[in-house]
């Protein structure tokens, strides 16, 4: 009962820090369900891609009303995606899980450096 | 795949985002159907995450803009190099 009441918090809490620092949820639900409600590292990659399917779909109807999405273009690039995310799924779940850990520390640094570099170009309105 | 769709596509930075949230969420679909066929998807968690992050999400958008985004990126930016620490040193 605990581990749902903590997972409820840490999705507002990531959904909010996602929409103001303009990154996918993935990238902070993946630690969290890793570090704090103890799952290993493919449950946790696994269970954040289910998280944030509900977030896309939201997120892509918000975005609608303003005329920015292209819908066909989107489907396209999704049904392109069929094959390599199901190879990536298999490859992911056949790693050691602290392969796998250290490889998902590494993209996190690179999107922390992006997001670091990134902030001030936003700010500066580049 | 923003940038992508910015230069090979001509996209403009709005529409290039809002265009990959959407391919973003059909891409997450597969990797759920895959994952969830080799049992690692924990379905309550993920909708126990997934559903509340909506509710964070339309609260994150409407502070955007009023709040300095370079400080809370930043501080962002730091949690994530933590956690990513975290991961690596605490298997």
């Amino acid at each position: 009962m605990t581990a749902y009441v903590i997972a409820a918090i840490l999705g507002v809490a990531g959904g909010f820090v996602a929409a103001l620092a303009g990154v996918g949820g993935g990238i902070l639900f993946v630690p969290a369900l890793a570090l704090v409600l103890g799952l290993s590292q493919v449950v946790a990659e696994a269970t954040s891609l289910l998280a944030i399917v509900p977030v896309a779909i939201l997120g892509t109807w918000q975005q609608r009303r303003s005329g920015e999405v292209r819908l066909a273009d989107a489907a396209i690039i999704g049904a392109g995606s069929l094959i390599t995310a199901i190879a990536a799924a298999y490859v992911a779940s056949s790693l050691p899980q602290d392969v796998l850990r250290l490889l998902f520390a590494a993209f996190m640094v690179i999107i922390a450096a992006r997001i670091w570099w990134g902030a001030e170009r936003d700010a500066k309105g580049g | 795949m923003v940038p992508l769709l910015i230069f090979l596509c001509g996209y403009g930075s709005r529409a290039a985002t809002a265009t990959s949230l959407a391919a973003i969420g059909i891409i997450a679909l597969w990797g759920v159907i895959a994952y969830g066929v080799m049992g690692d998807v924990n379905w309550v968690l993920g909708a126990l995450i997934g559903i509340p992050a909506l509710l964070g999400v339309v609260v994150g958008v409407r502070v955007r803009g009023r709040v300095s985004a370079v400080v809370i990126s930043r501080a962002f930016a730091i949690v994530l190099v933590a956690a990513a620490v975290l991961l690596v040193v605490n298997p």
